[in-house]
């Protein structure tokens, strides 16, 4: 008999717990859509398209119908404060990254270490490794564009870190494929010392013509 | 032996509750900017998400040992088909552990859009994936907008009126 009930009592708990498991769903919706933003974060304002209005219009104020095509003379005052006020957000925003790698890097430990690549005949750049003091600090795909702007003289820093004053060395392994379109991977590796200044080594990708091979060297900037 | 049924079932039916429960949980990232995310493709090129912005992005988290995700690949195949020139780009994310078994499963799906697979055991932590499948939308600012969890039949349909939405901000 009491057996029948605690199994009466947990068909009962059963029904209950599982009651909202199937239970309709709603249809997705605007609650399943997050709204956008309505404050603009320093990637949203960096990123709006210019004349983006970000505030909202003042209340009772009624925008008078333009008659030549030119937004009316009070819009105009308005988009131009919400300019101002957008560049003085980028501005800040800039200064403040300014401000936190001073804090997370002081000049004093600061090491950098930067990529370039010249002309690309005999290689082309699929990912990098890097490795300090036998620690691997960085490791990084490359996307086609992200190559390509490479190939256009752009300058990519792969690292940024801190390391005590003293010997250290660098070691990089670059992939991709080499000439004829193999696979493709070589090291490079520099002992360097760091002084109290802030350290920047450029890893450089060059193409040796007089033999064929791409050439990898470490430059230290002295 | 009814007792033992008992505390089966009662197990049972606390374990659906919390599944469900955690269905309806909304995406912890929702209304931010999506991490960012590179991984190399099944064509040899790597690709990173943050390339994308200006276009809505569907990003498929799946794995070969999830059962519905095969369908709902196909399902957004098909919606990038339709999309795909209004400005829509559809990835696919694998997270199994073996990349030789994930680029195996990811070159088995057959569909038009870029497979990823990740070889970063971080990404699913990243993107806070909590279930499989999982596909995130985002807008043109790279926002998280829409985070379904699992796939059914006529979540298509709601896949599709989502995407149009966001296609016509």
């Amino acid at each position: 008999m009491h057996i029948t009930k605690s199994l009466r009592l947990a068909l009962m708990a059963l029904a209950i717990i599982t009651m909202p498991a199937f239970a309709q769903e709603p249809p997705a919706t605007p609650a399943g859509v997050a709204p956008p933003a309505e404050i603009a974060t320093d990637a949203g304002v960096a990123d709006a398209p210019a004349g983006t209005l970000l505030s909202e219009p003042v209340d009772g104020a009624e925008a008078p119908a333009p008659e030549s095509g030119e937004p009316p003379a009070d819009t105009r005052a308005l988009d131009e404060t919400v300019q101002d006020l957008k560049k003085d957000v980028v501005d800040l925003n800039r200064e403040l990254f300014v401000l936190e790698e001073e804090l997370l890097f002081p000049a004093n430990t600061q090491v950098a270490v930067f990529i370039s690549m010249d002309i690309g005949e005999f290689f082309a750049l699929d990912s990098l490794t890097l490795k300090i003091d036998n620690r691997e600090v960085a490791n990084y795909l490359y996307t086609p564009r992200e190559a390509e702007a490479l190939l256009r003289g752009g300058v990519h820093r792969v690292y940024l870190g801190n390391l005590k004053v003293g010997e250290h060395q660098l070691v990089a392994f670059f992939n991709g494929k080499g000439p004829n379109e193999r696979d493709y991977k070589r090291g490079a590796n520099i002992e360097f010392e760091k002084g109290v200044g802030a350290k920047y080594l450029e890893l450089k990708i060059t193409d040796r013509q007089r033999k064929g091979q791409p050439e990898f060297a470490i430059k230290d900037w002295e | 032996m009814h007792a033992r049924f008992a505390a089966f079932a009662l197990g049972c039916a606390l374990a659906v509750a919390m599944l469900d429960a955690r269905a309806s949980e909304p995406h912890e990232l929702l209304g931010q900017p999506a991490p960012d995310l590179v991984a190399r493709g099944l064509t040899g090129q790597n690709v990173r998400i943050s390339e994308f912005r200006g276009d809505v992005v569907v990003v498929s988290f799946w794995s070969g040992s999830c059962n519905t995700c095969r369908a709902q690949l196909e399902a957004l195949d098909r919606i990038a088909r339709t999309y795909g020139t209004a400005g829509l780009v559809v990835l696919g994310v694998n997270l199994d552990d073996n990349p030789a078994r994930a680029e195996k499963f990811a070159r088995a799906q057959d569909v038009g859009f870029p497979m990823l697979v990740s070889t970063t055991k971080s990404t699913g932590r990243e993107f806070a994936v909590d279930r499989l499948p999982m596909v995130l939308f985002l807008d043109r600012a790279g926002v998280l907008r829409v985070a379904h969890r699992e796939f059914k039949t006529r979540d298509e349909a709601i896949y599709v009126r989502e995407l149009r939405a966001l296609l016509n901000e």
